[in-house]
């Protein structure tokens, strides 16, 4: 079976290199970027299943990175899951009406994060996702 | 006061279990990790204050994690303790050299962990060294 690839999306080196390798060990391809120019670059190139996006990134933000690939036909479905240190009570709402599946505020739960992202695979085969409740 | 965060690594659930709570009820707030890789995460987004660190983990060892800590700029200089039951006669020099602070094999005694524990704290930190749990005034 074909791994699936996720292109991690952040500026902070420490928890790129972190997720990379938490998400290696379980079986998923990674590629990264540091800022919201690199991720639409990394995007077209990489062509990932998933992505993993913060939302402060230099040269943009992470709803520019979204808004960009949502007017990009090939790159418009790829899933997306914000995993921001900014304040959820403002961001998660924005995030999913940008098009985001989750929204995560770091530190993010390592296991809630997986649970989020095999959702995602869970919905595209069309078995019924599990709910937020039950992850946490 | 802000509570030092000690992350323990270990696949051993039962050890796990019984060393969060022994921290907590000393002042400490703990995260936990049974892997390598979840260790790892961890350390690059909680940055710890100590880690307890087991060397026989089921996706890695307990080396790699120390390889892999000290070049996250965040967490490079956290001090390492290990906790194993490899023999130390065999393994403490490697750990040492590797960035361990201390070895512990298993099975310890709790006193001695607690007070290396402490120690490496207040090292790593010598100005705070008055809101560690076994020297707190209050």
């Amino acid at each position: 079976m074909n791994k699936k690839k996720i292109l991690i999306v952040d500026d902070n080196e420490d928890l790129s290199k972190g997720l990379k390798i938490y998400l290696r060990s379980h079986n998923y391809l990674t590629v990264v970027a540091g800022d919201a120019v690199s991720a639409i670059s990394q995007a077209k190139k990489e062509k990932p299943d998933l992505i993993i996006l913060d939302l402060g990134l230099p040269a943009g933000d992470g709803y520019l990175v979204m808004d960009r690939l949502s007017n990009i036909d090939e790159l418009a479905t790829i899933p997306i899951i914000v995993v921001s240190a900014r304040d959820y009570k403002v961001h998660k709402e924005r995030s999913l009406n940008a098009g985001a599946k989750a929204f995560f505020q770091k530190p993010t739960d390592s296991v809630a994060l997986l649970a989020a992202i095999e959702n995602v695979w869970a919905e595209q085969s069309g078995l019924r996702p599990i709910t937020e409740e039950q992850i946490i | 006061m802000v509570k030092k965060n000690i992350l323990i690594v270990d696949d051993d659930k039962d050890l796990l279990l019984a060393l969060s709570v022994r921290l907590a009820s000393v002042g400490y707030d703990v995260s936990r990790a049974p892997d390598a890789a979840t260790a790892i995460l961890k350390a690059a987004q909680g940055k710890p204050d100590l880690i307890l660190l087991d060397l026989g983990l089921p996706d890695g060892n307990g080396f790699f994690v120390m390889d892999v800590v000290r070049q996250l700029s965040s967490a490079a200089n956290v001090p390492v303790i290990v906790i194993s039951a490899r023999p130390q006669d065999v393994y403490k020099e490697a750990a040492i050299l590797a960035g361990a602070k201390d070895y512990f094999q298993k099975p310890y005694r709790n006193d001695d962990l607690m007070t290396a524990i402490e120690r490496e704290l207040a090292a790593a930190m010598p100005d705070s060294a008055a809101s560690m749990p076994g020297l707190s005034d209050t």
